[in-house]
């Protein structure tokens, strides 16, 4: 259980925000955030579509999106929307820039060279 | 309830959103090409573990806690239906506790404890006085002149008014009415923060001679007599025949001094020689009340130093303090009864529980060998004590409710009365006392069905299972409480038996008391003879006459006579000193009655010897007494009485002489003796004591319709004269009971509920026992012990808990009884046959109890009881 646990918050942390960017384009249902990422990634990240849901869920209730069930423009039935808020939107910052200082120390650990020129 | 229903919505909601995802990855697969089944399989795998990601949402929910305590309750309920008896009996006996401790406490609170209803009445404040001489401590009066100066002088009050009760007959529109109502001065409603719900109050100006003709009305009068009309501002109404201007209509919350109908203002007088006006106050801020009591005091010295009373003495108390203070003994004496009978519910749900805990013994190593943490049992061990206490705190509210409500119908009601103040026992069901009686009840499951759960995480989970069944480790302690339980159960109930023996016993003695007259058939009725209109004491002897003539012409009617004050019974009388003939002033005080002629053949009181009044003993004829027997007995002891004189101690009676020797009469009460009488011809008696009177007639019975006989005979001699509190000697013999009845009711219902507590504690502990030693009993009847002999060892083992909890219960009941000392008639608060024969019923109750489990162990048959184990 603790094991699970400490890879699901290393990985939570990065998942949440690539959600929160995805949605930065405009709302989207699951199934459109995960192939999103999926493409914009090269398909590098190999999720499974399911874990997405907890993620999408932990934000909901966190106040960073709101869900609502909208008809599909394509598809004619409903799928469950999910779309940023101001809240959501200030989080993203606050996950970038983190995510931008953890890269960068990363970084200097791993070519110090490149920070001395 | 409601984040049950969200957890469903959220739920159904994830199972649609996971489908419609699902299925458009499907379609995606299937354009692509794939044929539908491979595409399906296809979606799952991009999908993953979909029960995993419906358990990882709900994590992100948060809801995890609910859905294990639904789990919890889902268990508990399990558990409960699988012994429904263990559940029921729980469930009655904490609910019985809960319900009778709830509505006592509640009376107890809305009538003792709950704020007066006036502007910051913790520093209201009345005045009081103690007589040493005769005993009296209560509410102190003063003359007018010494309250103006006491409104004047003192530095103590913020404000200060004085009041006193008052009736007044109403009359002018539709049947006269006799009203209770109360003057005061203006200050009254500025002392008590009290602002009229219609109109205003008066004015200090309209407390002048002249001005004064002015009245509030009580918002029940406006409501009875006026239909509410609000017009009634600045109409007129006749008291006692006087035009009075109604200036406001009073809130019904508002029932100061004793609910009265109407206020008048005071108008203070320079008369020295009435103290009549009580007093109460506005204590300032940082004042203490012997400060207050030391200021008043120099002021009343200043007053008058010459006619100082030093056998009175002034003080103030609070008015949270006398409020209800009649019914205070009954309710603290009802309450500590009750907090014993939940102590005796929560003992013998402890023993319950214990009973089950060690039988869940295995079952609790089982669950925790198969993963549950320790916390996770404890928690679900807590979650069935909070259902039990749960059903039992319901069905103890509506027990409550109930028993609150014929309680306070029981208990006596303080009637209004002139002068007195006023209290309301009132049954509110007070929440916070249902969540203390719940508190105590939950406790004591917590505490009892945590003892398995705590035990098996100390003990070695693999001996607990091991053992078979759930016996032996936890046993000999636990056995040991248990019999202790018991002993303490026994021990309380005595106390409670005993207490209910003595007021029952005590009760008795009272209904056997001879009061002195014939109570059967003997109606009542009073009337007040208003001063503005009967100013001589003529007019009320012609009244009197006049009205007894026509009832005693009425068909049916044995026998009338009227009564000034003092009727037994009723609201006590007058009582002073007076003089015998030829003696020095006597230390005694006698009960002095104006009678008609006919009083005593309507009251049924004997006549000793000599003679009764006649038409003879007129206002001009010789002034004639007749006394009481013990009266005669205690200054003419082996003499006779008859033609010696007394002085009844009135301004302007003198001498009279006794012509006739009553039996005594117990007039205020059963259990009070009877005072030193003396009657006085009604004609010859001050005109005070003719102005109220009684009305006794004695008819033949089943005359149902004597009152609306009587009360036109009364209208045909004067129409504007009301009757008021007709009733009958016998309903004022059985109400002058009512509180001992009461007492003895309750105390008989508590008992008979403890003792049925107690057996099923007993009950429990012995069956229990012979279960455990099912074994040991049949190895003894295999080696050839009788059936008598095991008999006789589990109903011994029974009887010895029994005798202890019995021996340590009478030690209590020693110093206990004393407390109910002042309810006893007759019956010391020690009384012997008191103690044993209620020791007896509880043993016997006892034994019986165990008989059932003794006659079991005898039926055990030895070779299944081996067999079993």
């Amino acid at each position: 259980m603790g094991k699970t646990q400490d890879r699901t918050a290393l990985l939570q942390g990065t998942l949440d925000m690539l959600i929160l960017r995805t949605l930065l384009y405009g709302p989207a249902h699951g199934h459109q955030i995960g192939k999103q990422i999926q493409r914009t990634t090269n398909e590098f990240l190999q999720m499974q579509h399911g874990s997405l849901y907890p993620a999408l869920h932990r934000l909901e209730r966190r106040g960073w999106v709101v869900s609502k069930w909208e008809m599909a423009p394509d598809r004619n039935r409903e799928f469950k929307y999910y779309r940023l808020t101001e809240k959501g939107k200030k989080q993203l910052v606050v996950e970038e820039s983190k995510w931008k200082r953890m890269a960068e120390a990363v970084a200097r650990v791993m070519w110090p060279s490149a920070e001395e020129s | 309830m409601r984040w049950w229903w969200q957890l469903k919505n959220d739920e159904t909601d994830l199972e649609r959103e996971l489908r419609s995802d699902l299925e458009l990855e499907e379609e995606e697969q299937r354009e692509k090409g794939l044929p539908p089944e491979e595409a399906r399989h296809a979606a799952r795998r991009a999908f993953g573990n979909e029960a995993l990601i419906k358990e990882q949402t709900r994590e992100a929910w948060g809801w995890v806690p609910f859905e294990r305590l639904l789990q919890d309750i889902r268990y508990s309920f399990r558990q409960l239906a699988r012994n429904p008896g263990f559940a029921a009996i729980t469930v009655f006996t904490l609910a019985l506790g809960i319900g009778s401790t709830t509505s006592i406490f509640s009376i107890f609170y809305a009538t003792l404890l709950r704020p007066l209803p006036f502007r910051d009445p913790g520093r209201l404040i009345i005045l009081y006085s103690s007589i040493p001489a005769v005993g009296y401590v209560g509410p102190g009066s003063l003359t007018d002149p010494d309250f103006a100066q006491w409104q004047q002088q003192n530095e103590v009050f913020d404000q200060v008014a004085a009041f006193r009760g008052k009736t007044s007959n109403l009359t002018g529109s539709g049947v006269p009415e006799r009203l209770v109502g109360a003057t005061a001065t203006a200050s009254l409603f500025s002392v008590l923060g009290a602002a009229p719900e219609l109109g205003r109050v008066f004015s200090a100006d309209e407390q002048s001679a002249g001005r004064e003709n002015v009245v509030l009305i009580s918002h029940k009068l406006w409501a009875r007599r006026f239909t509410s009309r609000p017009d009634i501002l600045g109409k007129t109404i006749q008291l006692d025949g006087t035009p009075l201007t109604v200036l406001g209509v009073m809130p019904p919350q508002f029932q100061f001094p004793d609910q009265p109908d109407f206020w008048t203002p005071m108008v203070l007088t320079s008369d020295r020689s009435n103290a009549m006006d009580q007093v109460i106050a506005r204590l300032r801020p940082n004042i203490s009340l012997a400060r207050a009591a030391e200021d008043v005091a120099i002021i009343q010295h200043r007053l008058a130093p010459e006619d100082r009373h030093d056998e009175i003495h002034l003080s103030f108390v609070f008015l949270k303090d006398i409020m209800g203070a009649t019914v205070r003994p009954t309710l603290n004496i009802l309450f500590a009864s009750v907090a014993a009978l939940l102590l005796i519910g929560c003992l013998n749900v402890a023993n319950l529980f214990l009973t089950r805990s060690i039988a869940r013994h295995h079952e609790i190593a089982m669950r925790r060998a198969l993963g549950a943490s320790r916390l996770r049992i404890i928690r679900q061990l807590l979650t069935e004590s909070i259902i039990f206490a749960g059903f039992a705190a319901l069905l103890g509210l509506a027990l409550a409710t109930v028993l609150g409500k014929t309680l306070a119908g029981l208990l006596p009601q303080s009637v209004p009365e002139p002068g007195s103040l006023y209290h309301a026992v009132v049954s509110q069901i007070d929440l916070r006392v249902l969540g203390f009686s719940l508190c105590v009840a939950l406790a004591t499951g917590v505490l009892f069905g945590l003892v398995p759960a705590l035990s098996v995480s100390k003990s070695n989970l693999s001996s607990s299972l091991k053992e078979s069944g759930g016996t032996h480790t936890v046993e000999a302690g636990s056995h040991r409480i248990r019999r202790s339980l018991i002993v303490c159960e026994f021990a309380l109930t005595l106390v409670l038996l005993f207490a209910a023996g003595l007021l029952l016993k005590s009760f008795l003695r009272l209904l056997q008391v001879n009061p002195g007259f014939d109570p059967h058939n003997v109606a009542i009725l009073n009337l007040e003879l208003p001063e503005t209109q009967y100013k001589e004491g003529a007019q009320m002897i012609a009244f009197h006459d006049a009205l007894l003539t026509r009832i005693v012409s009425l068909p049916g009617v044995r026998a009338a006579g009227t009564v000034g004050f003092g009727l037994p019974f009723g609201d006590g009388g007058v009582r002073g000193d007076f003089t015998v003939y030829g003696e020095p002033q006597p230390p005694d005080v006698a009960s002095k009655l104006a009678v008609s002629a006919g009083y005593f053949s309507a009251m049924g009181v004997p006549l000793v010897s000599g003679r009764w009044f006649n038409q003879q003993d007129s206002q001009q004829s010789q002034h004639v007494a007749i006394v009481s027997e013990s009266f005669a007995r205690r200054f003419w002891p082996g003499k006779d009485a008859l033609g010696q004189r007394i002085n009844p101690g009135f301004s302007g009676t003198g001498w009279c002489s006794i012509v006739g020797i009553a039996g005594d009469v117990k007039q205020s009460g059963l259990a009070s003796s009877a005072p030193l009488t003396i009657y006085l011809p009604y004609p010859q008696a001050p005109d005070f004591l003719k102005s109220f009177m009684t009305i006794a007639v004695r008819a033949d019975a089943n005359r149902l319709d004597l009152l609306h006989a009587l009360r036109s005979q009364v209208q045909s001699v004067d129409p504007d004269i009301p009757i008021f509190d007709a009733s009958s000697m016998e309903d004022l013999v059985t109400k002058s009971i009512s509180q001992p009845r009461l007492n003895t009711f309750l105390f008989v219902i508590f008992g008979a509920v403890a003792l049925v507590l107690a057996a099923v504690g007993i009950y429990g502990v012995i069956s229990y026992s012979v279960t455990q030693r099912q074994r040991e009993i049949g190895i003894r009847m295999a080696l050839g012990a009788e059936r008598r002999s095991v008999m006789l060892m589990v109903v011994r083992e029974g009887a010895r808990l029994a005798f202890i909890g019995i021996s340590a219960g009478l030690a209590a009941g020693f110093f206990v009884s004393r407390l109910i000392a002042v309810f006893l008639f007759e019956v010391t608060p020690n009384d012997p046959a008191t103690f044993a024969s209620v020791s007896i019923l509880l043993g016997a109750v006892a034994l019986a109890a165990c008989y059932l489990p003794a006659r079991r162990a005898s039926r055990i048959d030895p070779m299944s009881a081996l067999r079993s184990e």
